[in-house]
């Protein structure tokens, strides 16, 4: 897995690459805007985590270009800057996650791994179901080619509905599959997180089973 | 004294009106000018009379004393020949010729008429016939314009000359009726004089009118427009103006710019700031956690001092834009319901990994908020992360059009959470509440954000929730 950490404080970026270091990662670092923008559009890396206030160019035009070049690495943008609008205009332009210094590094940590996972689960398929369409290359879902925004973890739960459409899957099932070991859920999370999906691809698309767990229809194939 | 007013009052609505000024340079000049050209019409009449119709007379007048000798009965005054043209032997025919001697004080002994005056002679002003028989001007032929027969306006020359064999002056008068042939100056500047004027004068009154109002409804447009602006109905002129207003359009633009600049500025201003800031504390964070360095008195202290630089940034933002807000002339429009899709899912990411809580999102279609998107997302985040923070699975946000409020919105923000008791909540609300009271972690953090709220002359509410927890109520004010 290669990481990429554009930040220009020398001390947060060392930190930053020795601790993903730890974590199992290879870490590139570059210190400004031009350099990061480079790296990002040449060498294929796993994420990238971009500072937004960088000298030379800064963070958002730096993600503006990736995106304008194709490149479709999972971005977590790492600011001081906690203003909303810029962090919706961060999300705008394609960045998948935004974490707010000062941070604790563990949480930065599972973002990054949260991330990956979600870009690499299924590299090479298109999931559909009716006109509810996967794609885990890109990261995208969209119903009727409306696109939809889903967190990692609700896309996560909806990737494993798909990949087991029809069939009923049970909440203890869910939640084995969707969380690692050292999370500790409540017994309600999966239901909420069934909850918002449903109503970001439509209701009728998760039929719940009584006592059983959920099932993920085509709609249109059931009338 | 209403004479006086009435003035007072005129020359205040040409100060005011751009209307009134050109309505009045017009009705003034042309007025003025079609006098002028009638007087110049009355002039030329004059002119050509003189032209046509002064030497026909002056030749008769001149045949007339080459003709004229003492008749048979003494004192009688006979003609050679008489004149060839017919007219003069023909009944009120138009053509006139007469005789008579200059008496004292200019009176006149008519000796000779002409067969086409019948029997009455033309009569003269004595005063007239003396002014002709002054010493110097009694050679000259004398044109004038009198009465003749039945009225009608004669064209005269008045000559005198003495006849051979006779005692005296005499006074040789030819004339031709001119009333057919010209109107005379006179009766133009009579009642039909004044009636056209007046005619002229509704005339362009109603011209210049239109001429004013289609001339003047770009500004008319302009206006319309920077109210626009103002009320936040668009972002700038953007329509094309004459040559005349394009450059203040665009003066206004760049004043627009320069303001929307100036309030940018300050926040980039407290952003840099906090980026200065906030990654050394980050720095340290991280270095007072690892292994082999952490110790709880670090981590305490850049705790604490984190959480001072957080309340100084907050501080900074407000003051900020409550400067920039000064200083505004122009309001902000933002759509509400984008943004806050945006916001919604921006929560559900922050707190996808910590826990799961569905985020739900009814929004009145259209709905636009009279104000910056910054503030809007700013104030609506503090209250949706803050239902996220303490609700247990559930968030609510509504937005709709304030039913008891025109003019406003109201975005409800309500939680599934423990709630606050009425206490707290009329603690929370208390007035004069300072900022540096409200830490983040502690409370809700609300001074912020009522401070935000009181600069929009907004409303926030709390209470209790259906859901169980608590509910906030943020209204705003909304653009039409």
């Amino acid at each position: 897995m290669r990481v990429l950490v554009v930040e220009d404080d020398k001390n947060l970026r060392e930190q930053l690459a020795s601790a993903l270091g730890d974590a199992g990662y290879t870490v590139d670092t570059a210190d400004n805007g031009e350099d990061g923008q480079f790296q990002g559009e040449t060498e294929p890396y796993d994420i990238a985590i971009l500072d937004l206030g960088l000298p030379k160019v800064d963070g958002l035009t730096v993600l503006k270009a990736w995106r304008k070049a194709g490149r479709d690495l999972p971005v977590l943008i790492l600011s001081a800057r906690d203003r909303w609008s810029e962090k919706v205009e961060g999300l705008d332009l394609g960045a998948n996650d935004y974490v707010t210094k000062p941070f604790h590094m563990a949480e930065l940590l599972a973002r990054v791994r949260a991330n990956i996972r979600r870009q690499t689960d299924h590299k090479s398929s298109l999931l559909e179901v009716g006109d509810l369409r996967l794609n885990a290359a890109t990261g995208q879902v969209s119903v009727a080619g409306v696109p939809v925004k889903l967190t990692a973890y609700q896309y996560k739960v909806l990737d494993y509905m798909m990949h087991h459409a029809g069939r009923i899957i049970s909440r203890t099932e869910l939640t084995e599959k969707i969380y690692a070991q050292d999370h500790e859920r409540d017994s309600n999370t999966i239901e909420v997180f069934v909850g918002i999906l449903r109503r970001k691809i439509g209701t009728e698309r998760i039929v719940t089973e009584k006592g059983l767990g959920y099932r993920l229809i085509d709609p249109a194939e059931q009338q | 004294m209403s004479v006086e007013g009435a003035l007072r009052r005129f020359t205040h609505l040409i100060r005011r009106s751009l209307a009134a000024r050109l309505l009045t340079i017009a009705l003034v000049s042309i007025t003025g000018l079609s006098a002028i050209g009638l007087l110049a019409y009355a002039q030329f009449n004059r002119d050509l009379m003189r032209l046509l119709i002064d030497p026909q007379i002056e030749s008769v007048a001149e045949d007339l004393i080459g003709n004229v000798g003492p008749g048979l009965a003494r004192g009688d005054v006979a003609l050679r020949d008489l004149p060839y043209d017919p007219r003069y032997m023909r009944g009120l025919s138009g053509r006139y010729f007469q005789i008579g001697r200059i008496e004292a004080d200019g009176l006149l002994d008519v000796r000779y008429i002409s067969p086409s005056l019948v029997d009455v002679a033309i009569t003269l002003d004595p005063r007239a016939v003396r002014r002709f028989n002054a010493p110097g001007a009694s050679a000259q032929p004398h044109f004038l314009n009198v009465d003749g027969p039945d009225g009608e306006p004669l064209r005269i020359v008045a000559r005198i000359a003495r006849i051979p064999g006779l005692e005296g002056d005499y006074l040789f008068v030819v004339g031709v009726a001119s009333g057919a042939v010209l109107t005379d100056a006179t009766t133009l500047l009579g009642p039909a004089f004044a009636l056209f004027l007046l005619f002229c004068a509704f005339a362009i009154a109603a011209i210049t009118a239109l001429q004013v109002r289609v001339g003047l409804q770009p500004l008319h447009d302009l206006r319309a427009d920077i109210a626009g602006v103002r009320r936040g109905d668009s972002e700038r002129l953007n329509r094309e103006y004459p040559a005349e207003l394009q450059p203040v359009a665009e003066e206004l633009n760049a004043l627009v710019d320069h303001n929307r600049e100036v309030v940018e500025r300050a926040r980039r201003h407290v952003g840099n700031l906090a980026h200065a800031l906030k990654t050394p504390i980050a720095v340290l964070k991280n270095a007072a956690s690892e292994g082999e360095t952490a110790n709880p008195v670090f981590k305490q202290s850049i705790e604490e001092m984190e959480g001072f630089v957080e309340r100084q940034l907050r501080r900074a933002r407000v003051a900020a834009r409550a400067d920039a807000r000064a200083g505004a002339i122009i309001a902000y429009r933002t759509p509400v319901t984008g943004n806050l899709e945006d916001l919604v899912f921006m929560m559900e990411q922050k707190y996808d990994h910590q826990k799961a809580i569905d985020i739900s999102l009814q929004a009145e279609a259209d709905l636009t908020f009279r104000g910056e998107r910054e503030d809007l997302l700013e104030m609506a985040a503090n209250l949706v992360d803050n239902a996220c923070k303490y609700g247990r699975s559930r968030v609510v946000v509504r937005v709709r059009a304030a039913a008891d409020a025109p003019g406003s919105l109201d975005i409800i923000v309500e939680d599934d959470g423990p709630g606050l008791s009425e206490s707290d909540i009329a603690r929370a609300m208390a007035r004069g509440a300072r900022l540096d009271e409200a830490a983040p972690g502690q409370g809700l953090g609300l001074s912020i954000l009522k401070e935000t709220v009181d600069l929009y002359a907004g409303d926030l509410e709390f209470g209790r929730s259906e859901l169980g927890g608590l509910k906030a109520r943020l209204r705003l004010p909304a653009t039409d």
